[in-house]
């Protein structure tokens, strides 16, 4: 199958306008209540996307597995998001959000797409400034601004250290007032449990009530998937316990296809896991690298007290290997670079972990200074080991943070399946290979509330669906074999936890397809998930009822799921015998200028990875978009 | 790292309508540098291996800002450390020997759903009731176009950083859920953006507060205590003056 | 939402009602007490709060300002019981276990409580003082406005017969007798000074909890606020124990 982009030619400045007026065609506002639109995942792509087709008189019902919308993980975005709009007068533009963003994810995202998320990236702030955002402001009361890594301009609007959660509340309180007027139906602690398609177009969605158990069939016009991403396919990663794949890999499972899985970024500075209870990663933020300095011990097993090792005993690796980027290199490298250091030996107290220390930066501006930059990470990191930063060194580890793999979709976030719209994390469309910091938060609300809207509509406006209720046989199908499903995972009574599976795959996945991957260890990771898959079906533990609430039932669905997608992944990374952004092959490194660093292969590797699934344990077929670049010509990118 | 031996009494009830009671649990060797809920999941994990019911509990972002989890810990919500979550509470809090009692939050408008886990959804409709201004996608000026003060700004947004965890309504003598809902009139009346609705907001969410059957505030300040994200008890004294001037010029 | 509750059905509303009347209470309290302090030989004596006694009862504004004030406290104690009720339907399961995180005081836990021995106290004080012993002293009035005191000895009147005939007999109450031999039961005393320290309780977090529900909170006056609060608490509690104290146990002249 071809994959087509959709995107229109021409002038890249004018597309997403052009497009709009050519290509989609409008509903009668008379004519919209009569379309059910089902969406699901309250993020920010999710609830930004419900208010407003809501808004626009659709009907629509919306799901979330927390027993609130505002819950979803979008909330716990530190940093901020990016805009274009220019207010510290240091040269930003469209143009330039839209190159940085291009070139920060390594040259493999569609260029038409992310010019058209710089585009409307101005429209998010006034739209929040309206749902009352309480952004940073300067003295003269105008929006602050700050920057972020990849970027030589400020162009991040931040509201304290919790933006996210900010920008997730503006969307959810627009939310809140459609539910009000009643055009979004809200099903809370609800989750997707399978796509049911209807002539080969999505028409709705299986779900279960995880209060009571209750499977339930739900009917609409096209269905909005804003499930977020795939990172807890690791078991550990700064992803919330409930974040899940379940929903987008059905999606896969029905012909959806899934593209780049294997891109995932790991984020350098989190706290170190503190033992096998651990359950997941704390983020600290990437800001804390603008004063901290990160060392190793020079001597392998050195178990002295960070302070007893002189200066002339430690290793600032960053420093010495990237002198112009220092400490500040992308979150990429500095992962890599942690990796090495404990891969030689040299973590601390011989553990996968190394220094963020803030002496110097303490002598230097004093501990009130840096109090009141990072007081609140401190104590969240002093609440969560127990050691205060002003006194010791951070120990900071790379963990799984972000995936910029997902569905693939055309420039109308339209996945492969005719109806079902992919947004957010959960689709593969902006990041490329690599996402920049405070993009997400852009990403999400560009889709939700600038994107969707349009093109969701223009499906509408230029597709006939015939009526469908959920009595239709492909519904009833569709609910066996989620019943069937569950009935299955009930009736192995196996020995092993749910949780010891998980975290079994977590260990391979971080393993063989974490920072680094081979061609060996790729191979190795295919044949072990294959036995752990097996494994699960007939040593799994499952308690409880399927018609009640069942925590255990919910999280051995996703688990399996997780399994399946980490085969994929592992597929995905053998298949791209390149380094790009997230994803680092070790046999593919520069040997020249550069030597040791990650090598890109624009010649033969230019291309989305789209997989075809062919069922459970297969080979899927990948199917090919070629990736053109007009207007950024892929470079090198060094920090040298 | 060291380990505790610990006596867990945990509040276990089948549903809202059924009885609950307090059932014991032994735990050995907990490492202090567990998490509470790590601590809960190893529980959990060890009766799912004896073909038991887990205990249910609500958490999910496990780093103090989804608002998810909850937890009533030896007679405090979110347990002993101030401004931390109960996801945030590690086990180096507590000592060796000790008996940790845990409950649900308590209030009949968050009725118990299972065990720990409780309904705060009366917080979704009073956020629904006027917790927002009708900004329409795409019918906002220019974000630049109205300068805010920055104390109003910064004040904004400590009111704004309110979780809806409910330890508000756990803590308080009353259930009362003033401090939530004057959490979300305060951001907004302190904005020049909420100005517009201001009037009908404090009417319409101190209505659908009252609506949920949650108590009176009686100026004890406990939630204030209780509130993982420092939220202050000024913000029911805004909300009370927004309340008092709405009823008095309010043509509804 | 079903039909929107009037001001005083709201819990906000029924607080501002709690804090208005609890106002009008402290100001009740404030007159109150300055008038006490003529009982004093020091600032008034008998004669002097006699006289004021009989001011104020004959006063004709005397009626309405009694049903007010009678009002306000029926206000004031049937919301507050509304308001107790609601908490507890608000909860109806307690905690098994239940620790103070530190803000709240003593004194805002039992509120309640105070109230309920303040009105338990305000009962028997009706009743011993208002409704109690009615002492009578008897005074000529002349029509030259002179007044001559005459001691009223078992029911006699000694008059002074130069000026009888122009002399008009006014009997009025001797509260001040009453409060005498009240006082002079030292189990009394006690009981009154306890009930004031009790109410010195219910000031101390009434007084700042009504600026704190009418709104009027800010962190430049708030120290303010609750130092007054409490000193004023103290101030009354002392102040109507004054009495008790003096005529119970420095110079009980009732007996």
């Amino acid at each position: 199958m071809a994959l087509k982009s959709n995107a229109p030619d021409g002038d890249i400045q004018t597309a997403w306008t052009r497009h709009k007026f050519h290509n989609l065609k409008l509903v009668n506002p008379a004519n919209r209540r009569k379309f059910k639109i089902i969406i699901v995942g309250s993020g920010l792509a999710g609830s930004s996307a419900a208010a407003s087709l809501g808004e626009m008189g659709y009907n629509v019902d919306c799901f979330c597995v927390q027993d609130s919308p505002r819950r979803a993980h979008s909330i716990a975005a530190q940093g901020g998001i990016n805009s274009s709009k220019n207010y510290p007068n240091d040269g930003d533009s469209v143009y330039r959000l839209f190159y940085d963003t291009v070139k920060g994810g390594d040259y493999r995202s569609r260029e038409r797409n992310v010019y058209r998320l710089a585009e409307v990236s101005a429209n998010i702030i006034d739209q929040c400034v309206a749902q009352g955002v309480p952004f940073a402001r300067e003295y003269s009361g105008y929006l602050a601004n700050r920057s972020f890594g990849g970027a030589q301009v400020s162009r991040t609007f931040y509201a304290k250290g919790q933006t996210g959660q900010q920008l997730l509340l503006g969307a959810y309180s627009a939310l809140s007032r459609q539910i009000k007027a009643g055009t979004v139906t809200m099903h809370t602690r609800s989750e997707m449990l399978d796509l049911v398609k209807v002539d080969g177009t999505a028409r709705g969605i299986i779900t279960r009530d995880l209060k009571t158990g209750k499977v339930s069939r739900h009917a609409g016009d096209a269905v909005l998937l804003c499930t977020g991403g795939y990172g807890n396919v690791f078991y550990l990663s700064t992803n919330a316990m409930n974040s899940n794949a379940t929903a987008a890999w059905r999606c896969h499972k029905k012909g959806a296809f899934f593209a780049n899985p294997c891109y995932t970024q790991i984020h350098p500075t989190c706290i170190p896991v503190s033992g096998d209870h651990q359950s997941k990663l704390t983020l600290m933020s990437e800001s804390l690298r603008n004063d901290g300095r990160v060392w190793v011990p020079k001597k392998k097993g050195d178990n002295r007290k960070a302070r007893e090792i002189p200066e002339n005993e430690r290793f600032y690796y960053l420093e010495e290997k990237y002198p112009a980027f220092g400490n500040l290199v992308p979150r990429d490298v500095a992962s890599r670079n942690a990796k090495n250091a404990y891969d030689d030996g040299l973590g601390v107290n011989g553990k996968e972990q190394v220094y963020l220390d803030f002496a110097d930066a303490i002598k230097r501006e004093g501990e009130d200074a840096i109090r009141a930059k990072y007081g609140n990470l401190f104590d969240m990191y002093q609440r969560i080991t127990g050691e205060s930063p002003y006194e010791m060194p951070m120990r900071i580890y790379p963990a799984v943070h972000y995936t910029m793999g997902g569905l693939w979709v055309d420039y109308n976030l339209q996945s492969t399946i005719p109806g079902l719209f992919v947004l957010g994390e959960a689709n593969f469309s902006d990041h490329g290979a690599n996402r920049l910091g405070a993009s997400a938060l852009m990403q999400g609300l560009a889709d939700g509330y600038f994107v969707a809207p349009y093109t969701v509509s223009g499906y509408l406006g230029s597709t006939t669906l015939d009526k469908v209720t959920t009595d239709h046989p492909a519904f009833q199908e569709a609910e066996k074999d989620v019943d069937d499903k569950n009935t299955k995972l009930l009736s192995v009574n196996g020995k092993k936890s749910v949780d010891d599976f998980h975290r079994k795959l977590g260990k391979l996945m971080w393993n063989h397809c974490g920072m680094a991957r081979n061609e060996e260890g790729l191979k190795k990771l295919i044949t072990e998930l294959a036995a752990l898959r097996e494994d699960f079906w007939k040593n799994v533990a499952v308690v409880g009822a399927k018609e009640d609430l069942n925590v255990t039932l919910e999280k051995a669905g996703r688990v399996a799921d997780f399994i399946e997608l980490g085969e994929l992944m592992a597929r995905d990374a053998l298949n791209r015998k390149e380094s790009c952004g997230g994803h680092f092959r070790e046999e593919s490194v520069d040997t020249g200028e550069f030597a040791g660093e990650a090598m890109r292969n624009d010649e033969d590797f230019a291309y989305v990875s789209a997989w075809e699934f062919q069922g459970v344990g297969n080979d899927q077929t990948l199917h090919k978009e070629e990736l053109e670049f007009e207007h950024c010509k892929p470079t090198k990118r060094s920090y040298k | 790292m060291s380990t505790l031996n610990l006596t867990l009494k945990i509040w276990r009830q089948r549903s809202a309508k059924e009885k609950g009671s307090l059932e014991t649990h032994k735990m050995d060797n907990v490492s202090t540098d567990m998490s509470f809920l790590e601590m809960l999941d190893i529980l959990n994990d060890k009766l799912e291996r004896e073909g038991k019911e887990p205990v249910i509990f609500d958490h999910d972002c496990r780093e103090g800002i989804c608002g998810m989890c909850s937890l009533f810990i030896n007679g405090k919500p979110h347990g002993p450390e101030r401004a931390t979550t109960t996801c945030q509470l590690h086990m180096r809090s507590f000592k060796d020997g000790e008996t940790i009692t845990i409950e649900p939050w308590r209030s009949s408008a968050f009725p118990v759903v299972r065990d720990l886990m409780v309904d705060r959804s009366a917080f979704d409709r009073i956020i629904q009731a006027g917790g927002y201004t009708s900004a329409k996608t795409g019918s906002a000026p220019e974000a630049n176009i109205i300068p805010v003060p920055k104390e109003n700004a910064d004040l904004a947004m400590d009111a704004a950083t309110c979780i809806g965890c409910g330890a508000c309504v756990a803590s308080c003598k009353n259930a009362s859920a003033s401090l939530f809902t004057s959490a979300k009139v305060s951001h907004l009346a302190l904005l020049p953006q909420g100005q517009v609705e201001r009037t009908e907001r404090a009417i319409n969410m101190v209505n659908q507060m009252d609506e949920e059957g949650f108590g009176h505030c009686t100026n004890e300040g406990e939630c204030e205590a209780a509130c993982p994200k420092e939220i202050t008890v000024e913000n029911i004294a805004r909300m009370n003056r927004e309340f008092i001037k709405a009823s008095a010029v309010s043509r509804g | 939402m079903s039909q929107k509750r009037t001001f005083l059905n709201t819990t906000v509303g029924k607080k501002v009602l709690m804090s208005v009347t609890g106002l009008m209470l402290f100001g009740f309290l404030t007159s109150h007490l300055v008038g006490n302090f003529l009982l004093l030989d020091a600032i008034g004596g008998r004669d002097a709060f006699n006289d004021y006694a009989h001011w104020l009862i004959t006063h004709p504004a005397i009626i309405p300002m009694e049903i007010g004030l009678f009002a306000v406290f029926v206000i004031h104690i049937v919301t507050a019981v509304k308001v107790s009720l609601a908490s507890k339907a608000a909860r109806p399961e307690s905690y098994a276990v239940r620790n103070t995180l530190g803000k709240s005081t003593f004194f805002s836990r039992s509120m309640l409580q105070s109230g309920s021995i303040i009105f338990v106290f305000l009962v028997v004080h009706l009743y011993t003082f208002k409704f109690g012993t009615e002492h009578k002293v008897s005074q000529i009035k002349d029509n030259v406005s002179k007044t001559t005191e005459l001691a009223v000895v078992e029911g006699e009147i000694k008059v002074d017969t130069t000026t009888i005939d122009t002399a008009v007999i006014e009997s009025k109450r001797d509260l001040y007798q009453t409060v005498v031999e009240n006082f002079a039961k030292k189990w009394y005393s006690l009981l009154y000074i306890f009930a004031m320290i009790v109410m010195g309780f219910h000031l101390a977090h009434g007084f700042q909890s009504s600026f704190q529900t009418l709104g009027l909170n800010h962190p430049k006056y708030n120290c303010c606020v609750k130092g007054i609060s409490n000193f004023l608490a103290i101030c009354f509690a002392l102040g109507y124990s004054v009495f008790p104290i003096y005529f119970g146990f420095i110079n009980p002249i009732g007996g």
